[in-house]
């Protein structure tokens, strides 16, 4: 059966880029390019002239940026699917780019062949969502919920032995080390936390259930 | 009977004598030669064992003026300067009451004079008159009995009745002659102590002329310290330099005495082991300033006049000693001030000093090692140390020092003294030790590193507060005991504070270096992000669809081959131009045409256009204007790149050796959509970059853009302009 053809518009401030995915667009035959911006505002304008199916959008661009291009596109044409493909994977990028509505987050480093399947995907309402990305996005989340800090097993036995009220040379005698090893550990830990006083550190440690 | 003399001598001789002694007597107003020669014509007139002419003081004792006589050794209460008290002796009581010659027996067997060897068994006695008053006795003696008689009375009688007055009137020339000396000896004493610039000068002039006026009898000095109640020896005559500086204790009726200012006998002297001793005290105006010593034993007791002497001299020694103590006190006080003053003056510099070093940029070590170093100054020691405190570890550690040999462990760890740490980190306290012996001295000693070559007798220790936070503590040792007081304290503080500043400033420009970095190494991520990254993708695109392609259609192929050669080789040219950026003289190493021709290709490659680099003539560029040219170029072709929307762009270079030096013109100009020069935000575009750039270097910056309208083809023209 005929695959049904993509019309797809390109939004990117490089001439270089635009040069390229023209030419990628060009290699399959249920893709095609319908036209070519160099920023939100003229994608915005481009959407309305040839209403396509797929955008592939570059966030960071001078002007209206990708993301507010994309939330200014979906409120006037919400079946069309726009797809954020661009070099930057920070946080705030990502999730700027799925708030205002896109459905799919791919970087720069995309292959023609994923590229192609993730414009099809998207086609049919399918997100794609690059691994770096998703990574962002997971540890997020992860450290919202708990805080790990980082701590070896060892700073959390002296943290243990800090809530508990003992003092430094207290502390090398149950573990059996120096004091001046316990206060290497206390330092760290200390650092680690972000805490400017043991206090503080013994607060933080039961805050977030850092010791049984 | 018969006069026992010289018994042979006839009446007219005897009066030819006497006229002869009168007529001798006459001659002479000095009381000693007076007596003297009495003497020798008793001895013509009569014989006898002993001779003595007593004469009255006017305290009532009897003085034997002189004497003479085989006898005269073997009775020593009647020698030469014995005083006798008439009351105690019978004979001389009798002749004082009667006023009338006598003859006796058995002089010799009274208790004054018992423990004589011989007596005079036989004796005349004669009172010494002048207008009906006595004035002493002659008294003659016989070891054989019953020797003399009434004759031999009268014969003496008749000598001596005359001599009275002779006497009387030397004895008042003696005394005026005496008064005279003494005039003589006060003014010369006065003109001494008057010279004596200071008490140590003074001390010694006063006990000499005390000494030699009064028989050169040991005359030592002795001041009231401060305290009111030891005196010390400050000068002793003969000399005893062993005396000197003893120090005695007085207790309250000493000092009672003292004060009063009548001299007195004491029975301990100041000096060896003397144990009689006149003490005069040295008063003025009711201040107690010490007492003149004055050796009594072995000596005469003192004459009237020397008494009046003593205390006429010691009256000026007073005077003398306040006049000097008032000036040292007032030169203690101008030096005092002087010192003060200069200190001041010193601060004030150092301070000054300080800031300059503060607003020259140098490294914080340099700048805490030289504030401690103005401190050792100011504080007058040799060692002064900046400790960073590590509060999780309980140590401090050097971070600057002056007066430490070199490399004697900056960035070494002690630990901190226990009272280091309680009073300076934690109550932020200044520590003020000194006294080697005490314990807290010696534990806040340990906290100096281990090569620490000095002994320390005193510490100062200042916290260091930066930012609120307790940074550390500036220390100052000091080799030599000493007492430190509040203005010292201050005084270090004020240099802990600028110390504070110091590290203050060191970590805001640390901060300020670390936010340069950070935003040059995104501006550096911004240009990989601009340049390479796009660039590799979009070639990585093309490869990847290119088999297909030219399977399908080889002419599209072989265009888009060409297309990825130059966007690999564009990507290759904004590496290098990255490059140049990234290598610290990568921008001065190579002339400014092939940095144009490398940054042309790059953005060439970027914006998709060609854009041609023309040169003509060569230029030699200081390094600092060669950057600002390639920059203002940067510029510019990142305007093109991203808002010229043009088909083409040129940069032009052209040098010129002129006469005054070289002449370079660049020019970058595009074809592109263009835009209004007034209209525009100066701050846009990179601008202000640009005019930047070109005033740092002092070339002329000019930019002319004619907007793109239907009947206008549109375009920007950046020139710049430099003659060095």
């Amino acid at each position: 059966m005929a695959e049904p053809t993509i019309r797809v518009l390109i939004v990117d401030d490089h001439a270089v880029v635009r040069s390229g995915l023209r030419a990628f667009l060009s290699a399959f035959d249920d893709l095609v390019l319908v036209g070519e911006a160099r920023n939100g505002a003229e994608a915005v304008a481009l959407c309305q002239t040839h209403k396509p199916d797929v955008v592939l959008m570059d966030l960071v661009m001078p002007g209206i940026d990708g993301a507010t291009a994309t939330r200014q596109i979906l409120e006037r044409w919400p079946h069309i699917r726009v797809i954020a493909l661009t070099s930057f994977y920070d946080e705030a990028l990502v999730k700027s780019a799925f708030q205002a509505g896109a459905i799919s987050y791919l970087l720069k480093n995309v292959s023609a062949q994923e590229l192609a399947a993730a414009i099809r995907a998207a086609y049919v309402g399918r997100p794609t969502l690059a691994p770096e990305a998703t990574q962002v996005l997971i540890s997020a989340t992860a450290q919202r919920q708990a805080p790990l800090f980082d701590l070896t097993e060892r700073e959390r036995e002296v943290l243990a032995l800090m809530v508990q009220g003992y003092s430094n040379p207290e502390i090398a005698r149950r573990l059996v080390v120096s004091r001046s090893t316990v206060k290497f550990h206390v330092s760290n830990i200390l650092s680690k936390l972000n805490a400017g006083s043991r206090t503080e550190a013994v607060s933080i440690a039961l805050q977030h259930h850092l010791v049984s | 009977m018969a006069a026992h003399s010289v018994p042979s001598w006839h009446f007219a001789q005897r009066l030819e004598l006497l006229r002869s002694a009168n007529l001798a007597l006459a001659q002479s107003l000095d009381l000693d030669i007076v007596l003297e020669t009495l003497l020798e014509y008793l001895q013509q007139l009569i014989a006898f064992d002993y001779a003595g002419l007593l004469l009255a003081e006017t305290n009532g004792v009897v003085v034997v003026r002189a004497a003479k006589g085989r006898l005269l050794t073997a009775l020593p209460g009647l020698q030469p300067g014995s005083s006798i008290d008439p009351a105690t002796l019978p004979f001389l009581d009798i002749l004082r009451r009667t006023l009338r010659s006598r003859l006796g027996h058995s002089l010799g067997m009274t208790p004054q004079d018992g423990y004589a060897e011989k007596s005079l068994e036989s004796w005349i006695g004669i009172p010494l008159l002048v207008a009906g008053e006595w004035i002493g006795f002659c008294l003659v003696g016989k070891e054989e009995r019953e020797f003399y008689t009434d004759d031999d009375v009268r014969m003496l009688e008749s000598l001596l009745f005359q001599v009275g007055v002779t006497i009387a009137n030397a004895r008042m020339y003696d005394e005026l002659r005496q008064r005279v000396r003494e005039l003589e000896a006060v003014q010369e004493v006065s003109q001494a102590l008057r010279h004596a610039a200071n008490i140590e000068m003074l001390a010694p002039i006063l006990v000499g002329e005390i000494s030699r006026l009064l028989d050169g009898r040991q005359t030592t000095l002795a001041l009231l310290e401060a305290d009111e109640r030891t005196l010390v020896v400050s000068a002793a005559h003969p000399t005893h330099q062993e005396a000197v500086g003893k120090r005695r204790v007085v207790d309250a009726p000493v000092l009672n005495r003292l004060q009063q200012g009548v001299h007195w006998e004491h029975t301990n002297g100041l000096t060896d082991t003397m144990t009689r001793v006149l003490w005069t005290p040295l008063v003025f105006e009711n201040r107690v300033l010490g007492l003149i010593e004055l050796e009594l034993e072995n000596h005469k007791p003192l004459k009237t006049v020397e008494t009046r002497l003593l205390q006429t001299l010691t009256e000026m020694g007073a005077v003398a000693l306040t006049r000097l103590q008032l000036r040292e006190t007032l030169e203690q006080e101008v030096e005092k001030r002087t010192h003060e003053l200069r200190r001041r003056q010193m601060v004030a510099e150092g301070l000054r000093y300080i800031l300059t070093i503060l607003n020259s940029n140098r490294p914080l070590q340099e700048v805490l090692e030289y504030i401690a170093c103005q401190a050792c100054w100011l504080l007058d020691t040799t060692t002064g140390v900046f400790y960073r405190w590590w509060e999780d570890e309980d140590a401090l550690e050097l971070q600057a020092a002056c007066g430490l040999p070199m490399a004697s462990g900056h960035g070494l760890r002690v630990p901190c003294a226990e009272i280091v740490e309680s009073q300076v980190l934690r109550q932020r306290q200044p520590l003020v030790l000194y006294g080697p012996g005490e314990a807290q001295t010696k534990s806040a000693l340990n906290s100096l590193p281990l090569s620490f070559p000095m002994r320390c007798q005193a510490l100062l220790a200042v916290p260091l507060v930066v930012e609120q936070q307790t940074h550390g503590v500036l220390a100052l040792y000091f080799p030599e005991p000493c007492v430190l007081g509040d203005e010292d304290v201050v005084l270090v503080e004020m240099f802990a504070d600028q110390a504070a500043l110091a590290i203050a400033n060191a970590e805001l420009r640390l901060r300020a270096e670390q936010t340069a970095v950070a935003a040059e190494r995104n501006r550096l991520a911004r240009e990989l992000h601009d340049a390479v990254t796009q660039t590799l993708f979009s070639a990585g695109m093309i490869a990847d669809v290119l088999p297909d392609i030219w399977q399908r259609d080889p002419v599209e192929g072989r265009r888009l081959l060409d297309e990825l050669r130059n966007l690999t080789r564009g990507a290759l040219a904004e590496l290098r131009a990255l490059l140049f950026e990234l290598r610290p003289r990568g921008l001065t190493e190579v002339s400014l045409p092939i940095l144009l021709e490398q940054l042309a290709q790059a953005m060439s490659n970027r914006a998709r256009i060609p854009i041609r680099v023309v040169v003509e003539g060569t230029c030699s560029l200081p390094p600092e204007v060669q950057v600002g040219l390639y920059r203002i170029a940067q510029e510019a072709l990142n305007n093109i790149v991203k808002h010229a929307g043009a088909t083409q762009a040129i940069v032009r270079l052209r040098c010129e050796w002129q006469e005054n030096g070289q002449r370079l013109e660049m020019t970058i100009e595009d074809d592109g959509c263009g835009f209004d020069t007034t209209a525009i935000s100066p701050h846009s575009l990179g601008l202000t970059i640009m005019r930047e750039r070109a005033e740092t270097i002092k070339a002329v910056l000019s930019i002319h853009s004619q907007p793109r309208t239907p009947e206008h083809r549109g375009g920007t023209r950046v020139h710049v302009s430099w003659s060095g």
